[in-house]
Order: structure tokens, then C-alpha cells, then sequence
């Protein structure tokens, strides 16, 4: 008892000394399968164990995604010794266009080891309930030259989900300072655990 | 005859004080996946004269369009506003930069490597076409 009392005031003590940079939340996320970027289905639950970084995106973007698939290969870089802990999810809101082989690119350009960065398509309507889960919202976008096809506007958080599949932490796109974010995650571990 | 050189003169002079006057400054495009079709140019722009100047046009070979664009954050979302003409007023810069204002480069012909210089020729409505060489940096 005496120990669950110290437990429970260490927890406290680093939740109340600590300041998050990104904006705590608690949501479970259901399971889920897409299809990953060798082009296997996969399940979100097959992640259980590991602190999830999840972006939605495509790989069209011109602006928004590449910027913050810089920022998240940052973040894993602070990581340091925590790396290991973590997984990147970059789930395409564009699956027309984003094939395994055009994800497999993309996020390859961004993770040269190919550890921790995977990409997600499927149909549309899978991606649709997924985004959903996360209120994830995307449009397209017509550009008027039709040879260059259409943009897709998309919100662009940084979701953290902890290795029970709850969504912890939630990152505005202005709140992309890669040290931060590294910094709340190493709290988050130090807190609930590496999962392992 | 004299009267008229001097007209002439001033005339030149005062032409040259008013005209705009533009400066790119740290132009950048970001370097993207190998196949990708789409990325932007970044820049610092600055007008050092009285008069304003308008951004108009972009063109590259590299690409089958340009355009100026800002990317607007509404409730999270990420959304591209279209911006015809880009104003630079009398003595103040215009920031291009991530996550904002930018040229989106859209339909890249071939892929574009680090580190290697695009030509870029910017359209203004007063100081004309101002040819500008972008470095490709992973940033």
C-alpha cells in the first residue's frame, strides 16, 4: 500500500512539474486495417506495445506534409535512446493517387532506415472510418490546370496514441517544434511505461 | 537646348528614384521525394522603393504550373487559398515561408535533386521579370 501511495505521488509529482506542449487527450482507438506501403494489410492493433505518431496526409502535398514529415523524422531523431519506442503512422487521405509503391517512396524519403515510418491507403471508405476515429477531416481540392490533377485540404495534428491504443496527445500544426514534441513523448514513456 | 537636357535629366532621375525597386532574398525550394509532383518555393521579398509592387506571375521550367499560394489553418485543417496578386508595399518585406505564404510548384517534370539551383523567373507588374536561381534544400 505504502508503495502504490509512493507510485502514485512520483506519477503526480512529474504530471504537475511537467508542461506539455501538446494538448492531452484520452480516447481509445478502435482497431482498424489498411493496407501498408509493402502492400500488406495491416491492423492497427499489431502496433500494441509502441507509442504511435499518426499524420494523415498524402503524398501530393506541396506544402503542409512534407513540413511536417520533416518535423516527425526530427522528432524521432531527439528521440534518442526512446526511438525505439516509437512508430510514425502516415495514413493518405488521397488513396486514389498514394498506391504502396508511391507511399513506399514518400516515406522512405523521410526514414531512410525504414523502421519507423509506415504508410497506410486503402479504400477510400476504409479511410474514411479511420479518419474519422481521429476527426480527422479532407477535401479535394480542384486546381484549375486539370494536367496537375487537385490538392487535398486536410487537418493536420499529430496524433500520439500510447501502446493500449489510447489517443494521449494531440498537436496543433503550429505546435511542431520537433524538441517538444520528443520532450513530451520521453515524459509520456517516463509516465505510463515503455510498453514493453 | 540646355533647358530641355536639364528637363530631360530630371525627368530620368526622378523616374529612377520612383521606380520599384525588388530584392529576393534566401530563395529555396524544398527538396521532395524523387517522385514527387508537387513542392514550393520560399523567399524573403523586399521592396526598397516608394511604390508598391505586385507579384503576378511565377514560371519554371521544371514545372507544368506555378502558382502563389497560403496554406490557412481553420479548426486544424490545412487549406490552400489562391493568392492572385501579391502585394509588396513601399519599403517592407513579404516573408514566403513553411506553412504559410508560398509558390507551390505543381506537375514537376523530373525529380529534383538536394543541393542543385533552379531558375525561377519571378513576374512583377512594375520592376518587370526578375530571374532568381533556388537551391533545393531539405528543410
Amino acid at each position: 500500500m505504502k508503495k502504490l501511495l509512493v507510485i502514485f505521488l512520483f506519477i503526480f509529482a512529474v504530471a504537475y512539474s511537467y508542461q506539455f506542449y501538446g494538448v492531452p487527450y484520452m480516447q481509445e482507438i478502435k482497431d482498424f486495417q489498411l493496407t501498408d506501403h509493402n502492400g500488406k494489410k495491416m491492423k492497427f492493433s499489431q502496433l500494441k506495445g509502441k507509442y504511435v505518431m499518426v499524420f494523415f496526409g498524402y503524398t501530393y502535398c506541396p506544402d503542409v506534409c512534407p513540413t511536417t514529415m520533416l518535423r516527425i523524422s526530427e522528432v524521432l531523431d531527439e528521440l534518442g535512446d526512446y526511438k525505439k519506442y516509437v512508430k510514425v503512422l502516415f495514413i493518405s487521405v488521397d488513396p486514389e493517387r498514394d498506391t504502396p509503391e508511391a507511399l513506399k517512396k514518400f516515406i522512405s524519403f523521410y526514414d531512410k532506415t525504414g523502421k519507423y515510418i509506415i504508410g497506410l491507403t486503402g479504400k477510400p471508405e476504409e479511410i474514411k472510418k479511420v479518419a474519422k476515429q481521429f476527426r480527422a477531416f479532407y477535401q479535394k481540392v480542384p486546381v484549375k490546370n486539370k494536367e496537375v490533377g487537385y490538392l487535398v485540404d486536410h487537418s493536420a495534428y499529430i496524433y500520439l496514441v500510447d501502446p493500449k491504443g489510447i489517443l494521449r496527445m494531440i498537436y496543433r500544426p503550429a505546435n511542431d517544434n520537433p524538441k517538444r514534441i520528443a520532450e513530451d513523448i520521453k515524459q509520456i514513456i517516463k509516465m505510463f511505461g515503455t510498453g514493453e | 537646348m540646355r533647358k530641355f537636357f536639364l528637363f530631360l535629366l530630371t525627368g530620368l532621375m526622378f523616374s529612377a528614384f520612383s521606380e520599384p525597386k525588388i530584392i529576393v532574398e534566401n530563395p529555396w525550394i524544398r527538396a521532395v521525394p524523387p517522385f514527387s509532383k508537387n513542392t514550393a518555393l520560399f523567399m524573403t521579398i523586399v521592396n526598397k522603393s516608394d511604390k508598391q509592387d505586385i507579384l503576378v506571375s511565377v514560371k519554371t521550367d521544371i514545372a507544368k504550373m506555378s502558382m502563389i499560394h497560403k496554406t490557412v489553418e481553420e479548426n486544424g485543417v490545412m487549406k490552400m487559398k489562391h493568392i492572385k496578386n501579391l502585394v509588396i508595399p513601399p519599403h517592407s518585406k513579404i516573408e514566403l515561408k513553411p506553412g504559410t505564404l508560398h509558390i507551390m510548384i505543381m506537375g514537376l517534370k523530373r525529380p529534383i535533386k538536394e543541393g542543385e539551383k533552379i531558375k525561377v523567373n519571378l513576374m512583377f507588374k512594375h520592376s518587370g521579370n526578375i530571374e532568381i536561381s533556388a537551391p533545393v534544400l531539405r528543410k
